[in-house]
């Protein structure tokens, strides 16, 4: 496999349960601070610990993009606004010209909530859905990448990939593969999920949803608690990004083994993490930190960790943050490659929150509290139904 | 950048048989409309296709014809792209979820995902490469070709694309109509192999008009939904011409495809 060329990670944002931008969420990292709350939400008839994000419902879209409003691209909207990234975009578009910056995004629901409210609208009104709900425009997979490709002025290639775990963590691979084929010079990368009814109760009928603040890795563990995220990035060559983070590698495979079960020996999660390794030119030895796809499910957390002891053998330097943002399914990519370049801009090494009981089952050792401590490269795991799979490593 | 198309498939209503099917795209035959038979890939082991939709059952069928015998499982990635997915699930969802009850099964919700289509050809044809599932609106069909020329470019060897959509349920349809479902796969790589049908380069933007069928019965079936513009596209590949295709891109663009030998 050939060496991949690094990009390099010149503006980045994302918001969550945690808090808007990086500050603020580098802070809660450092302090511990989980987002999740045992919280309700409309229709939501059990109990459950939600990583809700706070100010979505204020946000209002730009006028003329008003037909893509729903609360998938609210967050979308949000995450734009914070850390100064459309001024990175604009810096960008001045110096590459808004058809040679590509757009590649991910979620899994889109703006599912739209039909959701719509089916209930029309279960009272005849069956009929309200006459503004726009199914192309916000619920539609590709809405993410039209409205943002808009709202940004931008004009070169891109899409919405929906794996879904994996989505937010392939548009790094897609990315690349735009820029190193010469389609565009730069590109914007990021991932948006919303809370909705959907991803509820279907991971519920599965049994994955915990009545509890979940807890990744640990003996009892019992599921995951679904939040929501939005986070982007700017990739450009290294030569533009002297001195910043880099994109190093990326590997993608199938399980080809089940629809909602990951592989017991996790052989697709090795082949991933291998290849990113192969990309980057890099050995299991040369990463610092493993930021854990480490759901808090049995099986996943299971799974993953057999997949690590075989990848990396004895592997202590390593968490799974979703103890801070809960499972933000398809926005899950992006904001963990986002938190791994804070691990290495910030030299923190972020916590597994509430571990507290180890698994004797699980090879690998995460940290339960965030320390500081600097390493030259990191790697992202994310693994989705469908047995989708995909890492990257991030680096200096 | 250039790639070899090595094979097409396309199934649609009235183009379900191979050898017919390439009889209308060579202009030979007229298209008429004949209902879609419930389709049966038989990749898809029978436990597995009774978890199915017609929606999966659809692309699988598309993209089975295209697998080959001497195949590496483990390095040939996938590109399935579909501007809406799954709505008869999406429909079922929502409706659920209208109710008190709320109950949605596991299989259904197992179902809902975007790659759904991708996880089960996975699992049938015991593929372990890269595989993604992506929309991009009424521009799905050349964003997904696009993301595949540009997964030969970078990473060398073969790409199966396949692209597709199914028509709404009633209520939904109201909303998206999809006259006719439709499929359409490559088989594309890095090098001409066996009966190539020609090299695919990708040009740009262009300020023309969207290509149509030269087969003028298919145009109807062009006209039936987004992925439809890529008709042309396999028109002129299994006549072996020379020429270019204006394809729906993002943005209300047309993005120019050149077709050689």
């Amino acid at each position: 496999m050939k060496i991949m060329q690094p990009l390099s990670v010149t503006a980045k944002t994302l918001v969550n349960a945690c808090g808007h931008g990086a500050e603020a969420i580098h802070d809660a990292l450092s302090s511990n601070r989980t987002g999740l709350a045992e919280q309700s939400y409309p229709n939501l008839n059990f109990s459950t610990w939600l990583g809700k994000t706070e100010g979505i419902d204020d946000i209002e879209l730009e006028k003329n993009l008003s037909r893509y409003h729903c609360r998938n691209n609210q967050l979308a909207c949000l995450a734009l606004d914070t850390d100064n990234f459309r001024h990175s975009v604009t810096k960008a578009i001045d110096q590459y010209g808004a058809q040679r910056i590509g757009l590649f995004v991910g979620t899994s629901t889109s703006g599912c909530a739209e039909t959701e409210n719509g089916y209930r609208y029309a279960r009272q009104h005849d069956g009929n859905l309200p006459d503004d709900y726009e199914l192309l425009y916000t619920h539609n997979i590709g809405s993410l990448q039209d409205y943002v490709q808009r709202s940004l002025g931008l004009n070169g290639p891109g899409h919405t990939i929906s794996t879904a775990c994996s989505s937010s963590t392939k548009v790094f691979a897609a990315a690349y593969r735009h820029i190193a084929s010469g389609q565009c010079d730069a590109a914007v990368v990021g991932g948006v999920d919303s809370l909705c009814l959907s991803t509820l109760y279907g991971f519920n009928s599965l049994q994955l949803i915990s009545d509890d603040v979940c807890r990744p890795y640990d003996l009892n563990r019992k599921g995951i608690n679904i939040g929501e995220a939005a986070g982007f990035v700017l990739l450009e060559r290294v030569e533009a990004g002297h001195g910043k983070v880099k994109l190093k590698g990326y590997g993608e495979s199938s399980d080809a083994f089940h629809m909602s079960s990951p592989h017991p020996d996790g052989d697709g999660a090795v082949q991933a993490m291998v290849q990113s390794l192969a990309k980057a030119g890099l050995d299991a030895s040369d990463i610092g930190y493993l930021n854990l796809h480490g759901t808090a499910t049995r099986n996943n957390d299971k799974a993953e960790a057999r997949a690590v002891e075989r990848v990396f053998g004895d592997m202590s330097s390593c968490s799974s943050t979703k103890g801070f943002t809960g499972h933000t399914l398809g926005a899950a990519g992006i904001t963990e490659a986002i938190i791994s370049i804070l691990a290495l801009e910030e030299s923190i090494l972020p916590g597994n929150l509430n571990l507290t009981t180890s698994d004797p089952e699980l090879a690998i050792q995460p940290f339960t509290q965030t320390t500081d401590h600097s390493v030259e490269n990191v790697m992202s795991n994310n693994f989705g139904f469908g047995g989708s799979n995909c890492s990257v490593i991030f680096g200096w | 950048m250039t790639v070899y198309i090595n094979d097409i498939a396309v199934i649609g209503p009235g183009l379900v048989e191979r050898r017919d099917t390439r009889s209308i795209l060579r202009g030979e035959e007229s298209w008429q409309y004949e209902e879609l038979p419930t389709l049966k890939p038989e990749m898809l082991p029978a436990n597995e296709r009774r978890r199915t939709t017609p929606v999966i059952k659809l692309a699988l069928e598309c993209i089975q014809g295209l697998l080959r015998d001497t195949d590496d499982l483990q390095s040939m990635t996938t590109v399935f792209a579909s501007s809406e997915g799954d709505l008869g699930i999406v429909d079922k969802m929502c409706t659920a979820l209208a109710e008190d009850e709320k109950n949605i099964s596991p299989t259904i919700f197992s179902n809902s995902v975007h790659n759904a289509p991708a996880g089960y050809w996975s699992i049938a044809a015991s593929m372990r490469g890269a595989s993604t599932s992506l929309s991009a609106g009424d521009a799905t069909f050349m964003c997904g070709l696009q993301e595949a020329v540009s997964q030969v470019d970078v990473e060398g060897g073969t790409v199966l694309f396949v692209a597709y959509d199914y028509p709404a349920p009633a209520m939904l349809d109201s909303k998206r109509h999809f006259e006719h479902p439709l499929a359409i796969a490559m088989r594309l790589g890095d090098t001409a192999e066996y009966k190539a049908l020609g090299t695919l380069s990708l040009e740009g933007i262009v300020d023309t008009k969207q290509s149509s069928c030269r087969n003028p019965s298919l145009e109807t079936l062009r006209q039936a939904l987004p992925i439809g513009c890529g008709l042309p596209l396999v028109e002129a590949l299994v006549r072996r011409a020379r020429m270019h295709v204006d394809i729906p891109y993002l943005r209300d663009a047309l993005f120019r495809i050149s077709i050689s030998h």
